[in-house]
């Protein structure tokens, strides 16, 4: 069938016709190529799955294809019977995503093959993740198991264990490995050339010239058989890891027990393998579970006892490790037969130094451009606030600051390069020239500080070229700071025009902006529908929750009439008669509904980064939101912004606050899309302006955003963050309570600084976001 | 004769300091300029009120706001005694009539129109207006006022008014680092120094829990407390989960996240 022929197929198996078919035949190209039974048999199901959700409906028709291709005709009814009761049982997520991984959630099942999903432990093993480490470390699925510093990568599903308590434990304890390895810095090491380890083994193996650091895979070609070390060296840091672990989190050892010997014993031991082969799957047990492994003859036995007694001295450092792997491998060099590599420790994996080398290189390139970008503005701010005290010392070096004093991690940052200076300095702690990165650092904003204490635990120091870069970056913003005071004639005179702060002359930019206000026209769709019925379980707690927020019910004492006597009060009134006062009025208590007088305005990102996940996940929080607002009576707004360059910010009208939340209202939030740039100030400042004409007695602004504020031109990086800040300590000082909530995979340490401490909050899955923007406006306004 | 003798403080309260707080509180009690105690709940404020009284030799007056706490709970009313009206003192104007310390906790949770009677003794006129006796009250200079907040995420309609907490010296309060916050819960659980060790670095974990929705981790005195129920026998995971997680959060996905620290942990 071609897609008209489809679409008509459709029709007559459905009684109603969606909105529209534009839609529908997005959803029937899946199958269009398809066997004409292939397609017949795929349709047959559509009546039965129609009925219970339209958005179920569609994805099936989206994984049908691929279901076929693993699954034969006769499993279509039952997978169809399996995920429409995963629906009823939890919702059209659960089965859209049961639906996409068809081999997993339905063939292992009926193979009669259990198994715990990734997805099913994610929730829990995340913030378990993160709680240990300090670093933001994802957790992700792939083919192998390891680490890159920034990510951990574990398999998409466990089987091995058959209780799924058990399959959690597993991914648990490689989680908890993979931690180890990093917080016991086994990707750390590497070092010098000079290193005495080094120049012994170059000496011993004559390896070439090596270059002037090591890092492990280097280590490992410094051996003839580097295959054999790589391994030794590998085990010997599983030990000391194992040791780690067992120490800290006693109770993970403890519970995993079972399930290690149960790993350790279903190891295949081959029968012929090489001496040091044997010895290493020796060591692999002895790992896992302390046992002997493979069954020694009495003429492998005395090697075997020399290995394991220089393996079990105690390391503390990956640098031991690679000393006793040295010391390991040259009591092995001698076998001759070609080394096997044993396979690795199921819950360890292998090591991947190049892989580890990247996430850090990653990680440190990220560190080193927040921290200069930071730097910058502060050594600009700090100038700014010393040029004239330069001046009057008539300081013949400038006033440039400059990087001083090198011991340990003290950093002092000096407008003078006269190094006495620093001395008078310290003692006067007031002055305003100095800055220190140890100490009190009462001077340098928290997210540089943190930023200072990540640097220095990665590196043990904070490179010079940083701190040059930033100054670098410092001064070439300082020119650009007269290049960019604008002639007066380019003032602007369009209907609403707002100025932009300017952080770098601590002054605004005059009527620099022009906002044109723009209305959203609405669009039909599935969309509002779809975004109802899948949450429908929430909606419905939401609207309770939020009931029970109207209805916030309290007795207020004194009041001059009431349901009943306030005893307190009367006693106070015949006291104060006797006392010869003239007794209170306010003898009653009244059952009060406490009034929510609350108007928030959400202001809504539309930039072009928020194509796909965030703009769908904004739409359907902003639907819910106006749900529960419904309930709860409170008013409100919803704009949208972006724009291009600072004459044009667009600002969309989504909902004022006089319009009632109606059908047309939702498709307005349903036709919400990506457009250009993010130019946050004026939006800002023209939100700040509406909610001052708004009478009610609290009044919000929350912001929906991905991110970092950046326009086409020069509004980006600190400029941006700056006037983003200050349009948002504008809204304070009117008397608004701005709240901006963040979607993005990682929290940068800029955030803070630009929101306010307290005045944001950051959802790093999207997914979550139509779940926590009800639950985060609850909080606020409670 | 002492006034004030049942609020006295005559035994050391045991307090490790965080940093210079007590140099900090002390010069104000010199200056006669009030406190405000910044921080989390559960992590010394009101311990180190406690130390402060006792190394003041003054006698400590607490009041613990709530939504319902009225003027006259805090200024005081007239009673009747056989017949008599008779006027009784509040709490704070009991601590101005004596020159004790007054301890104002939690007072955000408090309604704004209470709170405005602090004003005109917070700041340099140091005085208690009482409306009913006709009477406007001096603070001698050994009354101090102090009150405390936390700053966490929370509602709008709870925040501190510039107007309030610019009268104020402030001290900010954390989470002690490890050791003494180790040392801590020994003392006051009786838990040995391992145990109290693993459950400040169970604290630790579940304070890098901000972005993953729990916006204040445990506190010092939630280890406190898991602590005490392991010295009367509870199994201790168990005791962490009582005193522990669930104490924290609803949330069962976090919930269940805390519970596998503790079961990595004990
Ligand atoms: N620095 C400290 N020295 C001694 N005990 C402390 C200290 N910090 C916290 N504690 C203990 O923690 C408990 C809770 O502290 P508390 O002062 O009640 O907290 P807050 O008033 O900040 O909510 C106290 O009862 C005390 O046992
Ligand atoms: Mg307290």
């Amino acid at each position: 069938m071609n897609i008209a022929e489809l679409k008509d197929s459709f029709f007559a198996q459905v009684p109603s016709h969606p909105p529209n078919d534009w839609e529908i035949e997005e959803h029937l190209e899946h199958i269009v190529e398809l066997p004409a039974v292939s397609q017949e048999l795929i349709l047959s199901h559509v009546p039965a799955i129609w009925a219970v959700s339209h958005s179920l409906c569609y994805s099936y028709l989206s994984s049908a294809r691929s279901a076929l291709n693993c699954l034969s005709t006769d499993h279509i009814t039952p997978w169809v019977g399996d995920f429409l009761d995963t629906y009823e049982k939890d919702g059209l997520r659960a089965a859209q995503h049961s639906m996409a991984d068809v081999e997993s959630n339905f063939l292992c099942r009926i193979r009669g093959e259990a198994g715990l999903d990734f997805n099913a432990a994610a929730s829990r093993l995340t913030p378990y993740a993160r709680s240990i480490i300090e670093r933001k470390i994802t957790l992700a699925t792939g083919p192998r198991i390891y680490t890159d510093t920034e990510c951990i990568y574990l398999p998409g599903k466990l089987t091995l264990c058959s209780s799924d308590a058990e399959n959690f434990l597993l991914y648990k304890l490689i989680v908890t490995f993979q931690l180890g390895i990093l917080l016991q810095g086994t990707y750390e090491f590497d070092p010098e050339a000079d290193n005495p380890l080094i120049v012994e083994l170059v000496n011993t193996y004559g390896a070439g010239p090596v270059p002037e650091r090591i890092g492990l895979d280097l280590f490992f070609s410094l051996f003839p058989n580097s295959r054999l070390a790589e391994d030794i060296f590998t085990l010997q840091e599983a030990q000391r890891v194992s040791r780690f672990l067992a120490a800290s989190f006693p109770g993970l050892w403890r519970d995993t027990a079972k399930i290690r010997s149960d790993l350790a014993a279903s190891r295949v031991l081959q029968s012929q393998l090489p001496a040091h082969s044997k010895m290493m799957e020796g060591l692999v047990h002895r790992v896992i579970t302390g046992g002997k492994g493979p069954p020694w003859n009495s003429m492998e036995l005395p090697l075997h006892e020399q290995v394991l007694a220089e393996f079990n001295k105690p390391a503390g450092s990956a640098a031991d490790s690679a000393a006793q792997t040295a010391v390991i491998y040259a009591m092995l060099k001698h076998v001759e037969e070609t080394y096997i590599k044993v396979a690795p420790v199921y819950y360890i994996g292998r090591l991947r130094p190049a892989e580890a080398r990247k996430g850090m290189r990653r990680r440190r390139a990220t560190a080193k451009e927040e921290f200069i970008k930071i730097l910058a503005s502060v050594i600009l701010k700090v100038d700014r606030k010393t040029a004239d005290v330069v001046e009057n010392e008539n300081s013949s070096q400038g006033a440039s600051p400059v990087l001083s004093g090198e011991e340990g991690t003290a950093m002092l940052l000096f407008s003078s390069k006269k190094q006495d200076n620093i001395h008078t300095a310290r003692e006067n702690m007031e002055t305003p020239r100095f800055l220190t990165l140890e100490g009190p650092m009462a001077e340098l904003p928290e997210p540089l500080r943190n930023l200072a204490e990540e640097i220095v635990a990665d590196l043990g120091h904070i490179p010079n070229d940083y701190i040059s870069a930033a100054q670098g970056m410092a001064g070439r913003a300082a020119p650009s700071l007269q290049a960019a005071s604008s002639p007066a004639g380019e003032s602007l005179a369009a209907p609403i025009t707002y100025d932009e702060w300017d952080f770098r002359r601590n002054g605004f930019r005059k009527d620099w902006c022009r906002l044109l206000e723009k209305q959203v026209q609405p669009i039909k769709g599935t969309f509002v529908d779809s975004t109802l019925d899948k949450y429908k379980g929430l909606l419905r707690q939401l609207k309770k929750q939020f009931e029970m927020l109207r209805s916030s019910e309290r007795f207020i004492k004194r009041q001059r009439d009431g349901d009943e006597i306030d005893l307190d009060a009367l006693i106070e009134s015949i006291s104060d008669t006797r006392a010869g006062k003239s007794p209170s009025e306010r003898l009653f208590i009244r059952l009060q509904r406490d009034e929510r007088d609350i108007a928030v305005l959400f202001l809504v990102d539309m930039s072009s980064s928020t194509e796909g996940w965030i703009n769908q996940a904004i739409k359907e929080a902003l639907i819910l939101m106006g749900e529960a607002l419904q309930v709860l009576g409170d008013r409100f707004a919803i704009y949208g912004f972006s724009g291009m360059r600072r004459l044009r910010s667009d600002f969309y009208r989504v909902k004022d606050f006089a319009e009632p939340y109606s059908e047309e209202i939702k498709g307005r939030i349903a036709a919400i899309g990506p457009q250009e740039y993010t130019r946050m100030g004026p939006p800002l400042r023209h939100a700040i302006e509406m909610l001052k004409n708004v009478e009610a007695k609290v009044r919000l602004l929350v912001t929906l955003s991905d991110g970092k504020p950046e326009d086409y031109d020069d509004y980006k990086g600190e400029y941006a963050i700056e006037d983003t800040r200050h349009a948002l300590i504008e809204a304070k000082a009117s008397g608004i309570h701005p709240f901006c909530i963040t979607i993005d995979k990682q929290a940068h340490d800029y955030i803070g600084h630009m929101y306010g401490e307290v005045n944001y909050i950051f959802v790093d899955e999207v997914r979550k976001l139509p779940l926590r923007l009800p639950e985060i406006y609850r909080v606020l306004t409670t | 004769m002492q006034p004030l003798k049942e609020y006295m403080i005559t035994k050391e309260p045991f307090y490790l300091a965080q940093g210079d707080e007590l140099a900090i509180a002390e010069a104000a009690y010199v200056h006669t300029i009030p406190l405000l105690l910044k921080g989390p709940t559960g992590c010394g404020k009101t311990r180190f009120m406690q130390h402060l009284a006792w190394k003041l030799q003054r006698p400590l007056v607490t009041v613990s706001c709530h939504d319902d706490l009225s003027t006259s709970d805090l200024v005081g009313r007239y009673l009747i005694k056989g017949g008599e009206a008779l006027w009784v003192d509040g709490p704070l104007t009991m601590a101005v009539r004596h020159g004790a310390i007054c301890y104002l906790d939690e007072i955000v949770e408090a309604r704004k129109d209470t709170t405005v009677v602090i004003h005109p003794l917070a700041d340099d006129r140091r005085e208690l207006p009482i409306e009913k006796l006709g009477e406007l009250l001096h603070a001698p200079p050994e009354f101090m006022l102090a009150i405390s907040y936390n700053p966490g995420y929370q509602s709008v309609l709870k925040d501190l008014k510039q107007s309030t907490r610019q009268r104020f010296i402030s001290l900010e309060f954390n989470y002690p680092k490890q050791e003494l916050e180790a040392d801590i819960v020994r003392h006051e659980s009786g838990v040995d120094h391992a145990t109290a060790e693993v459950l400040v670095r169970l604290a630790a974990m579940t304070r890098n829990l901000k972005d993953a929705g729990l916006p204040e981790g445990a506190s010092t005195r939630l280890l406190i407390h898991a602590g005490k129920l392991m010295q009367s026998g509870m199994e201790s995971r168990r005791a962490c989960r009582a005193a522990i997680s669930e104490t924290l959060t609803d949330d069962h996905e976090l919930l269940a996240s805390i519970n596998e620290m503790i079961n990595s942990l004990f």
